[in-house]
């Protein structure tokens, strides 16, 4: 769970920067997939772990907010 | 005046080369997980580092043997065998790690993934042990390096709370993640005591040719070169400290680390991060290309000099062609180099007691040393430094195994 | 000099080096003379051979064997006499020429094989005298 909000912090932060071109292209498209990746990854594992409904809505909140920054910064890689 | 001048060039180079994958690694994840409460971790490393270091390079001047060489001689052939393989061990694979440092960096930089650039980085650093000396290795990996001063740019551009940073340098118990807490701290002191260190900086001496006329020069380079290297490797932690853990971004991956320098120091900072990743890798990678051939070299008895043309040393000098392609072979399969910094931090800091405890030993053999050895402030600090190492070779993989992410 | 010469200690795995301080390798052998009425006399140092695979025992042997090529020993054994020590302390300097002995001759093959073929060999950008 730490590590999705990690995520989405980082394409938050990935984001920002490549606004201002603080970065490069090159590492704003590796973010992307890294972060496309561990979205998939921990959905598996999420799915997998969450028992009680309150567990599944808290997770599908954080992978959300994954793939909205996910979504965000996908303009900005090339 | 000109012992003046190898002072200067030592403590550069201990700063310059202080930097490599391994301690900007574990500074990052130690500042984005816990901020500055690790300080103390990176403080503890660098002062037994610098007293390791300043020992070995007393041992050498004093002698005119290398480290490895004694410790051959005490042990014999058979028995060498042990601290041989355990040194060998952590050094090839942080020596991987460093290779991937480079690789991933310029991965950053150009967008060519990793596992293209191990053969040319290998290359590159072969080229410079076979036709270059050890002043030319030496002093180029230091002023280069220089370019870390970046982070410390960084921390003067973000205005941290410097007596929290104080606090930090205090050793404190965390209030959650202990099992992280304590393997990050592991993996600092394995990142700034790795044994290659003080064991290339003991060849060094002999290289350089240090008598017993150098026991200050030691002394000052071993004591000032790592305190600036330390405070180096403390930038880096505060850098993430301030930059990640505001963020709740955890250090997964270099590309994020790369962000680190990015936000207070713009483009310019990028730059400079993967300039000083490259730089700071690519020396420690022939450092320790050099090392393991001291080690095998020394240990064995052959004749062995980076000031020697290859041709003389033949034996010495084919052992670091294969060091370092081996080395690359990993980095071409496509390991991960984050994931292997952090576990060859963790096996450097269970193989200490390998190489801290004969000094125990030696340092207080007046055979070996005449009137310079140990006096109690520094059989002590040895001491205690043994008793730590001890600790490490017990706690370190367990605390991976629990403290890992 | 040779008052107080501890065989074992001094000499017998004692670093080796040649007329231009260059390491030659060990003393893995000490040949000592007897002399009747006389106390016995170092003669003879010995670098390489059966006892040297017997003192690094087990799989290093086998794995020295196996870079040999399965060749005989004794022709890697260098015996040098003990009247060509020319000063001994923390190594034992000995005048003899490295190029000659042949218990060198893993480094000589090396180096005439590989070592000299890889262009560079022969030189350094910056060459240092010790």
């Amino acid at each position: 769970m730490s590590r999705v909000r990690s995520w989405t912090a980082t394409t938050k932060l990935a984001a920002e920067l490549r606004g201002v071109r603080s970065t490069n292209a090159a590492v704003t498209t590796q973010l992307l997939r890294r972060a496309e990746r561990t979205h998939a990854k921990e959905a598996k594992e999420l799915a997998r772990l969450a028992t009680t409904d309150s567990q599944r809505v808290a997770a599908r909140g954080l992978l959300d907010s994954l793939e909205q920054g996910i979504v965000r910064l996908r303009p900005l890689a090339r | 005046m000109k012992k003046w001048g190898e002072v200067a060039l030592g403590v550069v180079t201990s700063m310059g080369g202080f930097l490599e994958v391994g301690s900007i690694a574990t500074s990052i994840q130690a500042g984005a997980a816990f901020g500055f409460q690790l300080a103390w971790a990176i403080a503890l490393g660098t002062i037994s580092l610098a007293i390791l270091m300043e020992m070995t390079g007393r041992l050498a001047a004093v002698s005119g043997r290398s480290y490895v060489d004694l410790l051959r001689e005490h042990l014999g052939v058979r028995f060498f065998v042990l601290p041989l393989v355990a040194v060998m061990i952590p050094s090839f694979l942080v020596l991987v790690s460093e290779i991937g440092g480079v690789s991933i960096a310029l991965q950053i930089a150009t967008g060519v993934a990793f596992r293209w650039w191990a053969i040319p980085v290998a290359l590159l650093g072969w080229l410079l042990l076979w036709r270059g000396t050890f002043k030319i290795v030496e002093n180029g990996t230091a002023v280069l390096g220089l370019v870390s001063l970046v982070f410390l740019a960084a921390v003067l551009v973000m205005k941290p709370d410097w007596s929290a940073v104080g606090a930090g340098l205090l050793p404190s118990a965390p209030e959650h993640d202990r099992a992280n807490y304590w393997y990050i701290a592991v993996s600092i002191l394995g990142a700034s005591i790795s044994p290659y260190l003080y064991l290339f900086y003991s060849a060094g001496a002999l290289e350089d040719g240090w008598t017993i006329k150098y026991l200050n020069v030691n002394r000052i380079t071993a004591g000032v070169g790592n305190f600036f290297g330390g405070g180096l490797s403390l930038m880096v932690l505060l850098c993430a400290a301030m930059v990640l853990m505001p963020r709740n971004i955890q250090a997964d991956a270099y590309e994020q680390i790369s962000l680190v320098l990015a936000s207070p120091l713009g483009r310019d900072g990028f730059a400079l991060f993967l300039f000083t990743l490259c730089i700071t890798c690519f020396g420690a990678t022939v450092e320790i290309t050099l090392a393991c051939a001291y080690l095998v070299a020394q240990g064995l008895g052959w004749p062995w000099s980076e000031n020697m043309r290859p041709a003389r040393d033949a034996r010495f000098a084919t052992t670091y062609t294969i060091v370092i392609a081996l080395a690359a072979i990993p980095i071409v399969l496509g390991t991960d180099p984050l994931e292997l910094t952090n576990i060859s931090m963790v096996v450097s800091a269970a193989s200490l007691p390998v190489t801290v405890i004969p000094l125990l030993v030696l340092m207080n053999d007046e055979r070996v040393m005449t009137r310079h050895s140990n006096g109690w402030l520094g059989n002590t600090a040895l001491v205690l430094i043994s008793l730590m190492a001890i600790v490490l070779f017990f706690a370190a993989v367990p605390l991976r195994w629990f403290g890992g992410a | 000099m040779n008052d107080g010469l501890d065989l074992r200690h001094d000499v017998l795995d004692a670093q080796l080096v040649d007329r231009n301080r260059e390491s030659i390798g060990r003393c893995d052998t000490v040949l000592v003379e007897l002399r009747e009425g006389r106390p016995p006399r170092v003669a003879t140092v010995l670098i390489g051979g059966a006892v040297r695979d017997e003192r690094i025992g087990g799989w290093m042997a086998g794995l020295a064997r196996l870079v040999r090529g399965g060749r005989d020993r004794s022709g890697g054994v260098s015996r040098i006499p003990f009247a060509a020590m020319q000063s001994i302390g923390e190594t034992i300097q000995l005048d003899v020429l490295r190029d000659e002995l042949p218990s060198e001759h893993v480094e000589r093959w090396l180096a005439d094989h590989i070592v000299c073929r890889i262009p560079g060999a022969q030189g350094k950008q910056e060459l240092q005298k010790r």
